[in-house]
């Protein structure tokens, strides 16, 4: 068993989907990404699946959209307590036999960790601070300059926004966007970055 | 009732991202996860907050061992980690006293200084305009004008001298130089001397331990056999039961003789020393 075997989604099928999390089309993009980040946050809610946050949030999203398909009543029904199901069964068929449907899946998240990779991660974060605009980067930068973790409420809602004349809401807003952006941005290096590495260089001195 | 303990909804919500929840709590907090819109948002803000407590030493043991075993096993936590982790430290840099040198202090200024105009100009006009103060204004505009074309430029030069920097620094980390060390202070025929390349930016030490290595991080401590520390890293991580890895930048390795201290972390005194690693080196 696995969970990367389903056919891929046509657009007719995604779409009744997305019509079932929210009929409204200016609203089901979001339902969307909102359903996603629920079913992420429900496995990483288990020490065993945490890894597999990702790929088990796919597989209930392609579970429930294959039950969607086999049978169009489910559209009458509340969305989201019917897929939490889903996502129950898949947590309980993952955690039956954990290895061997971790081996089945896409392990993107399951990269080596080798120190090379580490310092690639560096170099990425660097090089995609580098890219940001200057009002991004003194904003991210901003949002965490404050002395101790627990004055970090204080900072961000009432201090940073009143010096940047703006809402909470709105800097908040802002600094997520920038931040997906960053981690998009070194996901993206990562995947494509090559370091050369030297061995075999030391010699004992005779 | 002896064992009821009521926690409050922030701590439910901390205690369940550490891992720490069980029973009908958890599903309490399932429950609002999947009804409840605005919950995200405050999940997504209690991660920052432990992810930062973590970075700064702030979390309790126990909850720092969750942290580790739990929070961190996902992938995404951990990239958000270090992205945290680097914007923690350039903003603790820009926070230091010489923060009026720093890019946030200019832009602060510059901020203010257009601010300032703006409200110039409104408040000349919001008073009607005669012959000679609308001839002002023409030439406050003008000045104004010409003043941000400056600051424009000035802004986009200090962002490109910025990545061009970072581009070399890039480029020059980007060579990693890998060594291993036994651990030992012997001189003589068993000292080991590293030629490391002058391209290399980056020396990695694998440092092999005499006893097993029972946490993640520990603490190197670089001297010169001179005398005094010379640099210091809290983020040497263990690679095997008798490994830890640091990285050194090459640039504190000139030609000459070194001792390398590991430590359990933080405890860079006699007590914590695990091993020590004595060196020399060459540059080619």
């Amino acid at each position: 068993m696995g969970f990367r075997n389903s056919r891929p989604w046509n657009d007719t099928e995604f779409q009744a989907l997305l019509v079932w999390l929210d009929p409204d089309p200016n609203r089901s993009g979001a339902a969307y990404a909102k359903l996603h980040q629920r079913l992420r946050l429900f496995f990483e809610g288990w020490r065993d699946a945490a890894r597999y946050a990702e790929e088990l949030a796919d597989a209930t999203i392609d579970r429930s959209l294959r039950k969607l398909t086999e049978n169009p009543e489910l559209a009458s029904r509340e969305p989201i307590p019917y897929i939490r199901t889903v996502a129950s069964y898949i947590l309980k068929e993952f955690r039956s036999q954990p290895q061997t449907i971790a081996l089945t899946m896409d392990t993107r998240d399951s990269r080596t960790e080798s120190s090379t990779e580490s310092f690639d991660e560096t170099r990425c974060l660097n090089r995609c601070l580098g890219r940001l605009s200057a009002e991004d980067y003194e904003l991210i930068v901003g949002y965490y300059a404050h002395d101790k973790a627990a004055d970090a409420l204080k900072w961000r809602k009432v201090l940073l926004p009143q010096r940047l004349k703006k809402s909470y809401g709105a800097v908040r807003v802002q600094v997520l966007r920038i931040r997906r952006t960053l981690e998009e941005c070194i996901d993206r290096c990562l995947d494509g970055s090559r370091v050369v590495t030297f061995r075999g260089q030391d010699n004992r001195h005779q | 009732l002896g064992n009821l303990v009521v926690k409050s909804e922030e701590e439910l919500t901390r205690a369940y991202l550490l891992g720490l929840l069980d029973g009908p709590d958890r599903e309490s907090v399932e429950d609002r996860l999947f009804a409840d819109d605005s919950y995200l948002d405050q999940i997504e803000d209690q991660e920052d907050q432990l992810i930062e407590q973590y970075l700064r030493r702030e979390l309790t043991a126990k909850e720092r061992s969750a942290f580790e075993a739990h929070f961190l096993s996902s992938a995404r936590r951990r990239r958000r980690m270090e992205v945290t982790q680097a914007l923690v430290r350039i903003a603790g840099a820009l926070n230091k006293p010489e923060r009026h040198a720093s890019p946030s202090y200019w832009w602060s200024a510059l901020f203010h200084q257009q601010f300032a105009l703006t409200a110039l100009a409104i408040a000349i006009l919001s008073t009607g305009l005669t012959g000679w103060l609308a001839v002002r204004l023409v030439q406050e505009r003008n000045i104004a004008a010409a003043r941000q074309r400056e600051w424009s430029i000035e802004r986009q030069q200090t962002t490109d001298k910025i990545a061009q920097l970072q581009g070399a620094q890039a480029a020059r980390s980007a060579t990693v130089f890998a060594l291993t060390l036994a651990p030992g202070l012997l001189r003589g025929q068993t000292e080991r001397v590293l030629r490391i390349p002058v391209a290399a930016g980056t020396v990695q030490l694998n440092l092999q331990t005499q006893a097993a290595l029972p946490g993640p991080h520990y603490t190197a401590t670089l001297h010169r056999e001179a005398g005094g520390d010379i640099w210091r890293s809290d983020d040497v991580r263990r690679e095997g039961t008798r490994q830890a890895m640091v990285l050194v930048p090459a640039e504190m390795l000139s030609a000459g003789r070194y001792l390398l201290t590991l430590s359990a972390p933080g405890k860079t005194g006699p007590g914590g020393v695990i091993d020590d690693y004595a060196f020399g080196v060459t540059r080619e």
